[in-house]
Parts: C-alpha cells; structure tokens; sequence
C-alpha cells in the first residue's frame, strides 16, 4: 500500500510521528512530503494520485 | 470511484467541536464515517453531546484514546495507524 | 480525468492550496475546495485567485460567525456540500 502522509508547516507532529512509524512496515511504502520545506506542489499532486491513501497533517 | 459508499476518517485533535460537527455532516452523502479523538477528552459543551449521540445513531464508528469518553470504542494509539488504513479519507482536524 | 477534494478549515496555507489547486489542474484534474471553520477567512482570496481553476463552496455557518459573506465566486452551503465533495473525490487534502 502506497501512503502519503503530508506535513503542514505549522503543524505540530505530536502523535502524527507515532502513526507514521507504525505505518512503516515492509507492506507499506511510506512517503512524507513537508511543505515547509519542499513546495514542488506538482510533484505533490503526483504523489497525492499515486498513493493509496493520503493524510494532511 | 462510482457511487459506492467512501469510507472516511475524521480524526479529531484540538477543534472538538468542529470536527464533530463535520463528521455528522459527512454522513449525508451515504458514506461510512468514523471519528477517532486522538486529543484531549471530549468537552460535554455545545453541541458535542449531541454530536456523538448522533454519530452513535448513525452507527459510525468512535474509537478514542481517551478512557473518559463515554460511547467510544477505547483503543491505544498504537492500534490506530492500522485501523486507519481501512478508509478511503482521512481527514485530520 | 481525476477529482482532487481540498477541505481548508484553517486560514494558514493560501500559497499552498493556490500551489496545489493550480498544478493539479495543470494535468488536468478536477478540483473542489469545500470551506469551514477559519478556512472561510480564506473565501474571496481564494476566488480572486482561483477564478476558473476549481469549484469553492463555503460552510454559510462558519461564515456568518466570522462576518463572511457573498463571497463572490463561491457557493455558500452546507456540511452537504462537503459530504458531496468527500464521496466524489478520489483523493482528499486538508488545509
């Protein structure tokens, strides 16, 4: 399963750390896109219809 | 994805009220709705109470990490990262 | 052709639903932004510069708390309109 988690800039991790590591299992193909950091939003939308499942942090 | 029924998360962190509020509305297109307070126990103000019942009467499901809150399914926040893959949408709130 | 669901509840990420609404479009899917809470703050910005790009629909009762209102090019609605937006999208973001 392809999951996109994406990371707002003010966003305060919190739990959302917990969830994305009990994600990652060899099932899974984890993708954590910041947008603090990285604002290539047409890769995003790529990203966003390739994955499974998408969260916005 | 067709007319069948969605599957949607809505996690509730700090804007109780509102995502309560959002999730009893998400119901209205026939789709399968659950909440998830992965934040503080629910506030008995407004129109939460009332809320929650709902939710409840519509048969979606409450999972809480909260013990406190009454009507939800307890679960430990290590048990939800699986449970929320089963959903088309997760909606953080 | 893919539709791409945007929920704004708060009004902190202009420049990024711009971004994303504008590149999503670019390869051509369909976009729909649904408005509440804060995110209503964001209406007439939003419509000034997404004319033609996406459907924008507002929670009317988010709005009127916030002095909102005939936001022009936008819908005023309800939770339905969310509902709506939720069950046809194939991909959800939240903003």
């Amino acid at each position: 399963m392809k999951i996109l988690h994406i990371i707002k800039e003010f966003t305060e991790t919190g739990n959302v750390d917990t969830i994305i590591e009990d994600q990652e299992a060899p099932d899974n193909e984890v993708t954590i896109f910041r947008l603090k950091e990285n604002k290539d939003y047409a890769k995003l939308v790529d990203l966003i219809f390739a994955s499974d499942q998408v969260y916005t942090w | 994805m067709g007319d069948d029924p969605k599957k949607i998360a809505v996690i509730i962190r700090d804007r109780q009220d509102e995502a309560l509020r959002m999730a009893v509305g998400l119901t209205l297109e026939g789709d399968e709705v659950s909440v998830f307070n992965l934040g503080e126990p629910i506030d008995h103000h407004g129109d939460n109470d009332l809320n929650v019942e709902t939710l409840g009467d519509l048969d979606c499901g409450r999972y809480s990490v909260n013990a406190a809150d009454e009507g939800f399914e307890q679960m430990t926040m290590q048990n939800v990262p699986q449970k929320l893959l089963e959903y088309d949408h997760v909606a953080p709130y | 052709m893919s539709k791409l669901g945007i929920l704004v509840n708060t009004d902190k990420y202009l420049e990024d639903i711009v971004g994303v609404t504008e590149a999503a479009k670019a390869v051509g899917h369909d976009v729909t932004i649904f408005m509440m809470d804060d995110g209503t703050l964001l209406a007439q910005d939003l419509c000034d510069r997404l004319s033609g790009e996406a459907q924008l629909t507002y929670c009317e009762h988010s709005a009127s708390l916030r002095q909102v209102s005939d936001v022009e090019g936008a819908t005023s609605g309800s939770q339905y309109q969310n509902a709506v937006m939720m069950h046809e999208a194939d991909k959800v973001v939240v903003f």
